[in-house]
């Protein structure tokens, strides 16, 4: 019975943390370096999912991934109580943590080495692959960490569009709840650790990843001749 | 003017920044030419503009027959006269003011990084550090280099992909002095050895003096003069680019009279001459001396002849003692006016340099320069 | 201290005062509304009540001037709220498990617990819905791709319908194709926004949904008891228990029977029905 969510959960959320760093990171990417007119609304739109109650955000889901919205319209595709439904509550939900993280760590790296790249004869794909990402790394990591560990955590948005179907769409956090109503405390008990070990185990991988030293700024203190 | 064969990039252009207007006309050799003025004067957005980190409003920027850039404003522009070529495409190796170094690089990967597809690029990066006399630090990362070392880390970066215009942004600023000359002489060799067109920027005059082939100074985005460096700071076009280069006896006096020969000044109630054009009688001129070209005149040795005019007389006011370059002496003198006197060490006699002490100054001729308004910006 | 300083200092008192006041007054506000109002008749309900409750509580309103709340949910859930303190006077249930329950943890008020009308389970599609069931095994079809049911761990009528399907061997086949909502009422829902293509559902709520149904037979399982209990910690029991008498009297018996219930002396007929291939009534 702790099987079966546990391996639920780490599908939805390895699938979530993969769209949410290809997502993510490329708003953060665009986002970290321009400056137009309508990028706070574009931003305040990505962090829309962070201050919404999970019920309005699973209120939008339900429309447009239920029989009445886009997807069933043009793909024929009803998305409800599927298992990609879960992975996209919890890819929104984690969204705005990772896209934060990553842009503050993009635009913490000193515009003078991206400069130099150039004049050293990158493109400007090869400035962000070679300069601009390597050296925010650490802070787009840590902060696909905690968008992961969000997006595991998900729960009231999925109950109302993957529903809560043992084996197929009840992830951890569902089968804590389910366990509850259907009075089986032992199981409750071992969801619950399970999820709280998960918590902390992250919370972990967060502070070794996070950047400690400074690398970044082009005057960094240089060492006695 | 330009030395070297061939090599040559031109500069016009304009673009409105936040603090000023930046009007730059300039034609650089195969020399190392200084971009000299205080900050915000336009020197680091000059070098952008070159290297194509900065885009001008309108202008030309064009090396040998290859145009670099091109704009034009007004109603005869076309869509086909514009072009703005990269960075990457301009061929300048650019030093920066901090080095920016990547952090996350060795030294040979910084060196090596414009490089990048190539494999022989290790080779190639090994060979600069070895000419920089640092092989022994390619696995090193920039925070554990001294200031020197990523200094010339980035010098060698910059030259790795073999550019045709070097440019330089205050590099030596953060180094003592014996490592700075050190470095100045390397740079100038490499220049020659390389053929390159450089362009350095600084604020520090000495700098200029021992880098620079010709420097131009600039002000709040304009050129105010260009021309081998001893020229302009001999001989600074004007008031500003004077008060520019730091020089000191800046005066004003009125114009008496002229002849063929000389201008005769009456300065604040003194009467001197100055090797000049005629001027209009009446007319108020600036004119400088230079603290050297102010001579003591010792009250028991004969006289020279070119040191038999301009005598006046005046007070001490303070006197101190230089090492490297002998005494500076500053004196009040009787038309009030406040001399600064520079004499090297090799002094024909001791003389008494007490505060209030009474001394005899010649004002030579030949080092009387007179200063024009700023509406003449002269082109050395 | 200078006049700037003096003026910020008088700000900040100033403000610091209106906060407290607006505090006060909020809690105030909280604590007086109580006193207002007279104090109302709270009713945890079972999902499958709901059209009949809307109906039957302001009649019951009208008749005695008690004010009424009503909650409805699984009674699984309702139950543990119960269990867990909730401030519930009375408790109107589906099936008998929750109720044992809390019977036996003394949270009823002894004596209040009466079955008051039962009820039968269909299987509802939307009025456009292009399947036309006619028995049971018709789900199985590939046409059929989503079934919803409420939970069967603790929605009574969740239970009876797998015991349904169990009884006619179909669980099996279709238990990939459920969909488990937290309620009979989520369940219809699913099925009235086409999410699904049929819902379990209690005939009580067919009967107002509009749509077709089918009936489960009978013989697959038998209908499921709703009862009413006053909750023992209840301070209101002379109301509550008018409720309970009120529930029990032939007027709202007739209504229940309205709604597809079985009234109490109707225990062994079956209902009225629609086939799905009829309009509704």
């Amino acid at each position: 019975m702790i099987w079966q969510p546990l391996m639920i959960s780490l599908k939805v959320a390895s699938a979530a943390t993969a769209l949410i760093f290809i997502i993510g990171g490329g708003l953060a990417v665009w986002l970290a370096r321009s400056s137009f007119r309508g990028q706070s609304v574009v931003e305040a739109l990505i962090h829309l999912p962070l201050v919404l109650p999970p019920s309005v955000v699973g209120y939008y889901l339900l429309v447009v991934l239920g029989q009445s919205g886009p997807l069933a319209h043009w793909l024929g595709w009803n998305a409800l109580f599927t298992w990609p439904a879960a992975v996209i509550a919890a890819t929104i939900v984690g969204l705005p943590l990772m896209f934060q993280a990553s842009r503050a760590a993009i635009a913490n790296v000193d515009p003078t080495f991206e400069q130099a790249a150039r004049t050293l004869g990158s493109s400007e794909l090869a400035v962000l692959w070679r300069i601009t990402l390597p050296l925010s790394r650490r802070g787009i990591i840590a902060g696909l960490v905690l968008g992961g560990t969000r997006a595991l955590g998900e729960f009231g948005a999925t109950l109302m569009v993957a529903g809560n179907l043992p084996g197929r769409t009840q992830t951890l956090p569902l089968a804590i709840y389910d366990s509850v109503l259907s009075r089986q405390p032992e199981l409750t008990q071992y969801l619950v650790l399970l999820m709280t070990l998960m918590g902390f185990f992250s919370l972990w991988l967060v502070r070794r990843v996070e950047p400690g030293r400074r690398l970044s700024g082009a005057g960094a203190a240089p060492a006695a001749e | 003017m330009s030395e070297g064969e061939g090599r040559r990039l031109s500069l016009d252009i304009r673009r409105q920044l936040s603090d000023f207007h930046l009007d730059v006309k300039l034609e650089v050799g195969g020399e190392i030419l200084v971009l000299y003025g205080g900050s915000g004067a336009g020197k680091t957005s000059t070098l952008n503009a070159v290297a194509g980190l900065l885009t001008p409003d309108s202008g030309e920027i064009r090396l040998d027959d290859e145009i670099l850039f091109r704009r034009d404003s007004g109603p005869a522009a076309g869509r086909s006269d514009r072009r703005n070529l990269p960075p990457r495409k301009r061929g300048v190796g650019y030093v920066f003011q901090d080095y920016a170094l990547f952090p996350h690089l060795t030294a040979e990967e910084n060196v090596a990084f414009s490089l990048w597809p190539d494999r022989n690029g290790r080779t190639r990066a090994l060979e600069l550090l070895e000419r920089m006399s640092l092989t022994h630090l390619a696995a090193r990362f920039p925070h554990q280099l001294s200031g020197g070392q990523q200094q010339r880390v980035a010098i060698a970066r910059a030259l790795a992909s073999r550019p045709r215009i070097l440019l330089l942004d205050e590099p030596f600023s953060a180094l003592d002095l014996p490592l700075r000359e050190r470095l100045q002489q390397d740079l100038r060799q490499l220049r020659r050895e390389l053929d390159l067109v450089a362009l350095y920027v600084t604020h520090n005059l000495d700098d200029a003096v021992a880098v620079g082939d010709r420097v131009a100074v600039l002000q709040n985005g304009r050129v105010l003069q260009v021309g081998p460096v001893d020229q302009v700071f001999r001989h600074p076009v004007d008031r500003h680019v004077a008060e520019i280069m730091g020089l000191r006896n800046l005066f004003h006096a009125r114009v008496t009279s002229a002849d063929f020969e000389c201008l005769h000044l009456d300065w604040q109630g003194l009467a001197i001459e100055a090797i000049a054009p005629p001027e209009a009688a009446e007319s108020t001129v600036t004119f400088y001396i230079h603290p050297e070209e102010v001579k003591v005149i010792y009250p028991d040795a004969p006289l020279a002849d070119d040191l038999s005019h301009n005598l006046v007389a005046g007070r001490v006011v303070s006197h101190q003692h230089h090492v490297d370059h002998g005494h500076d002496l500053s004196v009040r003198l009787t038309n009030d006016q406040l001399v600064e006197v520079r004499f090297p060490d090799s002094a024909y006699t001791e003389l008494s340099l007490e505060s209030g002490e009474g001394i005899q100054l010649c004002l030579r001729r030949q080092g009387l320069t007179i200063l024009h308004p700023p509406a003449e910006a002269k082109q050395g | 201290m200078t006049p700037k300083s003096a003026h910020i200092r008088v700000t900040r008192a100033t403000a610091a005062r209106r906060v407290a006041l607006y505090l006060l007054a909020a809690l105030g506000f909280s604590c007086s509304e109580r006193e207002i109002d007279p104090p109302a008749l709270t009713v945890s309900a079972a999902s499958s009540l709901t059209f009949a409750f809307d109906e039957i509580i302001p009649l019951f309103e009208r008749e005695t001037d008690v004010p009424v709340t009503c909650v409805f949910g699984a009674t699984g859930q309702l139950a543990l709220q119960i269990e867990q303190g909730a401030p519930v006077d009375i408790f109107a249930a589906a099936g008998a498990v929750d109720l044992d329950r809390l019977a036996a943890r003394d949270l009823i008020a002894p004596g209040t617990r009466h079955i008051f009308c039962r009820g039968d389970l269909v299987i509802w599609v939307r009025q456009d819905s292009p399947l036309h069931l006619e028995s049971l095994n018709d789900l199985a079809t590939p046409a059929v791709k989503r079934i919803a049911i409420a939970h069967p761990d603790y929605a009574p009528y969740g239970a009876a319908a797998r015991q349904a399907l169990v009884a006619a061997s179909l669980w099996e086949h279709l238990e990939p194709k459920l969909v488990l909502g937290r309620t009979v009422w989520q369940a219809l829902q699913y099925a009235e926004t086409g999410d699904v293509d049929a819902a379990v559902v209690p005939l009580a709520l067919a009967t107002r949904a509009g749509g077709r149904w089918l009936d489960v037979p009978s013989a697959l399982v038998r209908p499921v008891d709703q009862s009413i209990a006053v909750i023992a910690s209840s301070r209101l029991d002379s109301h509550a228990l008018e409720f309970v008498e009120f529930l029990l009297s032939p007027t709202v018996q007739a209504i229940l029977r309205r709604h597809g219930f079985r009234s109490l002396d109707q225990a062994s007929l079956s209902p009225k029905s629609a086939s799905t291939a009829e309009s509704p009534s």
